[in-house]
């Protein structure tokens, strides 16, 4: 057995051995990786709610294909995050939350409580999400899909309902008002 | 941990995963022991910045350095039923004993709320800088996992409530609100998370139905305090409740079915009596946190674990110095003090307050039976002892 105080063992070694590993191992790299995904999807505009939505699609994937992790590649955080981009990206195409991966392997969709939330949310806190959530809905909306998640103009009209020209206005609206409220937090 | 269901679930899921793996797999798994699972664990932190860490329990006593308030502290963590009539509860009690001035004392009562694996405890303190969790769990639960995902191996002990284990650790998590719950995650022996049972308002526990009596008419019941007559002892209130088995079964709990309270001389005393929550007529658990009393054979002596009055579901913390309930004052005339207690038929006699001297004096005048017919005189008469002591 691997000497514990052995620092040659890198942590993509460790999140390998882990994902190799059994269910309760799976839980260690669950909890290893938990914040970052969920800040990842914080990161990008989406509510607790959302995040945690998410979050588990994304580690439901990371399950299903965990096998797949080649440590070689790079750390395990990066192999989650290409699968946390997809999982937002389909999300954004759809106009709802992917759990296709999430609802076959039987993982029940969480019920969040206010505590829940709050510890969610811990993770947030920047500033230029706090001004982007404090924007209208439809223009936050609009600057999600187009600025954060790189959705086009015609996806985005298609998503939300309206017309090209509708959406680039809220994009262009959205980004002025948080230009000027992050320079006056400033 | 933040989302801890969303955790739980993912283990689930790959145990099923699992179990569809080819049997080679399954049997390889399934010989792996704790040890297996917890070097595995102390690699992961050591090696990934200590995302995750392991750490046995300290123990119910010790010396911990630096304690609440700074500087090396002894500390004690206790747990006695909780002897409010009607109820079945713990009443769990840290104490830090540093300096004088560097004294912190935590303290809970609360009834038992389930058969799930928290028994009692479970509860999180802090000050500005340092915090600190405890429990008392079901003997099942190995080890616990906190919310910073540091895992604490749940350790043994004969002062324990029977089938229990304990759980104390220097957390070091600074909280933006004081005193604040967080989830913590119990595991099996195989790091398997332990749920616990859900709670609604149709199975939700009641308090058994009480009558208080104050003065010196006795109440008729199956479970009283019946105390032959002494010059210097007068009866001040009592309270009885039927017991019936509780709803919620739970190892080692005991069920408190009456209290009574006595002037002694110039000492204010309680007696209450406790049997079997899961099944009042047989042989109840062994009181947790008391010692034989030397000097008084026959009898076992608690330091600072009496609670009677004290109110369910109260927790209060204090960091400040050498009042300990500064939250609640009132609590501290009802709690704190020390208690002795014996055998009584199927249960256990417990005196609170007074000396050690009083308190085995009380407890040598009370019936080991607890049924007392309707038809008894005035509390305290000769002929009531001797017909409550005929009735057996």
């Amino acid at each position: 057995m691997a000497d514990p105080a052995d620092e040659t063992t890198t942590p993509a070694a460790e999140d390998a051995r882990l994902l190799a590993g059994g269910a309760f191992d799976f839980g260690v790299f669950y909890a290893r990786h938990e914040d970052f995904v969920l800040g990842f999807f914080l990161r990008r505009g989406r509510s607790a709610e959302s995040a945690a939505d998410m979050a588990a699609e994304t580690f439901a994937r990371a399950l299903a294909g965990r096998r797949r992790f080649d440590p070689a590649r790079g750390e395990a955080r990066g192999w989650l995050t290409g699968i946390a981009r997809h999982v937002l990206a389909e999300s954004v195409r759809a106009g709802r939350t992917q759990d296709r991966v999430r609802r076959r392997l039987g993982i029940e969709r969480l019920e969040l409580d206010d505590a829940a939330l709050e510890r969610i949310n811990e993770l947030a806190g920047e500033p230029a999400i706090d001004a982007l959530r404090r924007l209208p809905d439809d223009q936050q909306a609009a600057v999600r899909g187009r600025i954060i998640d790189g959705a086009d103009y015609k996806q985005l009209a298609v998503g939300l309902g309206c017309s090209q020209s509708v959406v680039r206005k809220r994009v262009s609206r959205g980004v002025s008002t948080l230009r000027a409220r992050l320079k006056g937090d400033t | 941990m933040r989302l801890p269901e969303l955790h739980a679930a993912m283990v689930r899921a790959a145990e099923t995963q699992e179990a569809a793996a080819p049997p080679t797999r399954r049997r390889l798994l399934s010989r792996r022991t704790l040890i297996v699972l917890v070097a595995c664990l102390v690699l992961a932190g050591t090696a990934a910045g200590a995302v995750l860490s392991l750490t046995r329990s300290r123990p119910l006593t010790g010396s911990i350095n630096p304690g609440p308030n700074g500087g090396s502290s002894l500390y004690s963590i206790q747990v006695f039923p909780m002897m409010t009539v009607g109820w079945s509860g713990w009443c769990i009690e840290a104490e830090f004993a540093g300096t004088a001035a560097a004294r912190a004392t935590a303290y809970g009562c609360g009834a038992v709320e389930d058969s799930g694996p928290l028994v009692a405890g479970g509860d999180e303190f802090a000050s500005s800088d340092r915090s600190y969790t405890f429990g008392i769990v079901r003997e099942d639960v190995a080890s616990v996992r906190l919310p910073e995902g540091k895992i604490v191996m749940t350790v043994a002990d004969a002062r324990l409530p029977v089938g229990t284990r304990a759980y104390f650790s220097p957390t070091h998590v600074i909280h933006k609100l004081p005193n604040r719950t967080r989830a913590v995650t119990f595991l099996d022996a195989r790091g398997r998370p332990i749920g616990s049972p859900s709670q609604t308002a149709a199975n939700a526990v009641q308090r058994l139905p009480v009558r208080t009596q104050l003065g010196g008419n006795p109440l008729a019941g199956k479970c009283t305090i019946t105390v032959r007559p002494l010059p210097s002892l007068r009866l001040l209130s009592e309270t009885v409740a039927e017991p019936e088995p509780w709803p919620r079964g739970q190892s080692g709990a005991l069920l408190s079915c009456a209290n009574a309270t006595f002037r002694l001389g110039e000492a204010t005393i309680g007696l209450a009596r406790l049997v079997s929550s899961t099944a009042p007529s047989r042989s109840a658990p062994n009181l947790p946190s008391v010692i034989p009393d030397p000097h008084h054979p026959g009898l076992l002596v608690g330091v600072a674990v009496g609670n009677l009055g004290f109110p369910s579901g109260v927790f209060v913390a204090d960091f400040g110095g050498e009042q300990p309930f500064s939250a609640t004052p009132a609590a501290a005339a009802y709690s704190g003090h020390d208690v002795s207690a014996r055998s009584a038929g199927s249960g256990w006699l417990v005196a609170e307050g007074g000396t050690p001297t009083q308190r085995a004096l009380l407890l040598a005048r009370v019936s080991d039976e607890g049924r007392r017919p309707a038809a008894a005189g005035a509390y305290g008469s000769a002929p009531l002892g001797r017909r409550s002591a005929g009735s057996t």
